[in-house]
């Protein structure tokens, strides 16, 4: 068994969605994990894609709460998270995703079975019902009842407790 | 001196030496220019009237005719000539206007220049052809010097004259526009006072220095103007709060003594007072410790503190005073290394800030299940108490903190709205942060962040 397994989850910058994460690691079996959070993006507007910046897409992206509930995850599991980062995707093709998934070597793809993602922003899209055709070795998740079913609760870093 | 007439004053200096310096520059120079440029004409003068008189060769005609028609006469020119033999000037020369001093310069250096008042003179010593020496001098009244320099020099004068007077104008007025806003602003500040907080002074668009000292004034009455407010209704709501179990004791001992009663009557009506006494009491102890935890630099003993330990001991106390609370604690978040549930702070206070919080929580939501959940990030311990209560109104939200605030749908529940704002002075005093989020009827979440206090193992 390899010593780091690299995972993908996707993510939609809420805490709620962070919730996956928590499920994938106790889930995984690895010793370490390398965690892609994946969040697929298309630029709409010409001046997005002429001056597109990843940094700079994911800092306008990510909010307080949601870096904050990141640094909550990588202490809980501070010996089991090699490394844990924010992707952007900017295609909504299977075979993109496929190419992606290859070339950067991600082992095992985490999917929520029961909950749905928001779509961040117009241009955002949901990765999960793309990420499911892939040809891939894809985990689903069923994430516990009482997180799905929160009453739109505002996002907050208490969403990570269920 | 005023401020007023310090700019003033200081403006003028500097405008005024400038000005002296550059006039007194052009005077200098221009005097200098007409000194030495008609010394050069009058050499000039010297050497071409020694070539025609004193020679006789074929291109003195030449001389001649360049001379006469092209170097005019000065006014009142006159030509002196003197033979020099052995180094002495013939006796003419000594006895004339010119004096003996300039005759010698002129043999010693071949050329000299000799100027008194109006009249100037420049000679030169000329070696014929032949051999023969002579002292050549012209003398002539040096115009321009007479009286264009005098005009430039009244000239310079009057414009000086001018320049300070329109000096004094324009500092009068750059010291106005300099000073009168800050005047201005002292006439507004005069006008506040206690009885009128609310006065803000005016502020201008432009993007200065007094547009900043004035929005800073303002932000200053701001907080002023709320903390008066905060403290005016600090007052009125603790008067009432400690007025209602007052009357009520005076009431029941007024009725008691109205007329004699049997014991038992006595009995009931003392026990009434001492249970108004004690809600009293308990009251007056709640405002005492908001006022102590108010004031930050009081000796309080800080030391470790372990905050998952803490809340398990706050569950106890919570089921001590009311079995019907339900507390689950979800340490599915805790950190793996155990330094990140160490905090720096009081123990007691944080047992008294937490666990107001968490009783909060079970009182408004009438028993149901509180969950209390702990992690840490990089820097913050962060407890998180979710309940399932009744809420706060959005428009609250805002007066939360305030003393004896209470929402206003909490009139079913007990209470006197100092836990929260007894429990964020607490917060406070551990740098920490409070945050409460809360739904109406669904919810409230309130999360502390405290700063990992840096114990290592």
């Amino acid at each position: 068994m390899k010593q780091v397994e690299k995972i993908l989850v996707p993510t939609d910058f809420t805490v709620k969605s962070l919730n996956l994460v928590r499920e994938a690691i106790e889930h995984s079996s690895a010793p370490q994990l390398e965690i892609v959070l994946a969040h697929a993006y298309l630029p709409s507007s010409i001046t997005d894609l002429l001056f597109f910046s990843k940094s700079r897409l994911i800092e306008k992206l990510s909010n307080k709460e949601f870096t904050e509930a990141c640094k909550l995850i990588k202490s809980k599991y501070d010996t089991r998270i090699h490394a844990m980062y924010v992707d952007i995707l900017s295609s909504n093709h299977a075979s993109y995703l496929n190419n992606y998934l290859e070339g950067n070597k991600i082992d095992e793809v985490y999917l929520p079975e029961n909950m749905e993602m928001k779509p961040t922003t117009t241009d955002s899209i949901d990765l999960v019902p793309i990420l499911r055709k892939c040809r891939h070795t894809t985990v689903m998740i069923p994430l516990p009842k009482s997180l799905v079913f929160i009453p739109n609760r505002v996002n907050q870093v208490s969403d990570l407790f269920q | 001196m005023k401020i007023h007439n310090k700019i003033i004053l200081l403006l003028l200096g500097i405008f005024f030496t400038y000005t002296l310096l550059f006039s007194g520059f052009i005077y200098y120079s221009i005097s200098n220019y007409a000194f030495t440029d008609f010394y050069k004409r009058l050499e000039i003068r010297a050497a071409s009237i020694a070539k025609i008189k004193l020679d006789n060769s074929n291109d003195v005609s030449s001389i001649r005719e360049v001379h006469d028609d092209f170097l005019e006469k000065l006014p009142s020119q006159k030509e002196y000539m003197f033979r020099v033999v052995d180094g002495k000037a013939e006796a003419a020369a000594y006895q004339g206007e010119l004096p003996k001093h300039f005759i010698q310069d002129l043999i010693e250096d071949q050329a000299a220049k000799y100027s008194k008042g109006n009249k100037f003179y420049s000679g030169i010593l000329y070696e014929t052809t032949l051999g023969a020496k002579y002292l050549v001098i012209v003398g002539a009244d040096n115009y321009f010097y007479a009286h264009h320099i005098a005009y430039l020099r009244n000239l310079i004068l009057t414009s000086l004259m001018f320049a300070i007077l329109i000096l004094v104008i324009i500092s009068i007025l750059i010291s106005r526009t300099l000073t009168r806003p800050v005047n201005n602003i002292i006439s507004e500040v005069k006008e506040i006072s206690s009885e009128n907080l609310h006065l803000r002074l005016k502020t201008s668009d432009n993007n200065d220095s007094l547009s900043g000292l004035t929005s800073t004034f303002n932000d200053m009455l701001n907080r002023l103007e709320t903390s008066f407010e905060t403290q005016k209704n600090f007052i009125s709501n603790a008067s009432h709060e400690l007025n209602t179990p007052l009357t009520s004791i005076i009431g029941e001992a007024e009725l008691a003594l109205s007329k004699p009663r049997d014991g038992e009557e006595y009995k009931t009506s003392i026990s009434k007072i001492l249970e108004e006494a004690e809600m009293l009491d308990k009251k007056t102890k709640a405002l005492l410790f908001l006022a102590q935890t108010g004031y930050n630099g009081k000796a309080q003993k800080f030391d470790k503190v372990r905050i998952d330990q803490l809340i398990l001991d706050i569950k106890e106390t919570v089921h001590n005073i009311n079995a019907n609370y339900q507390i689950k604690i979800d340490y599915s978040l805790l950190p793996e290394s155990p330094e990140k549930l160490k905090v720096k702070g009081n123990e007691q206070l944080l047992h008294l800030a937490l666990s107001n919080i968490i009783i909060n929580g079970c009182k408004y939501s009438e028993a149901n299940q509180v969950q209390v959940g702990l992690a840490a990030s990089d820097k913050d311990v962060i407890i998180v108490v979710r309940d399932t209560g009744i809420g706060i109104p959005e428009d609250e939200m805002q007066y939360i903190y305030d003393p004896y605030f209470r929402a206003s749908n909490t009139g079913d529940f007990e209470g006197y709205g100092i836990g929260l704002p007894l429990s964020r002075n607490i917060i406070q005093m551990h740098d920490g942060r409070l945050i409460v989020n809360s739904v109406l009827e669904k919810g409230t979440t309130v999360q502390v962040n405290l700063p990992i206090g840096g114990y290592s193992l």
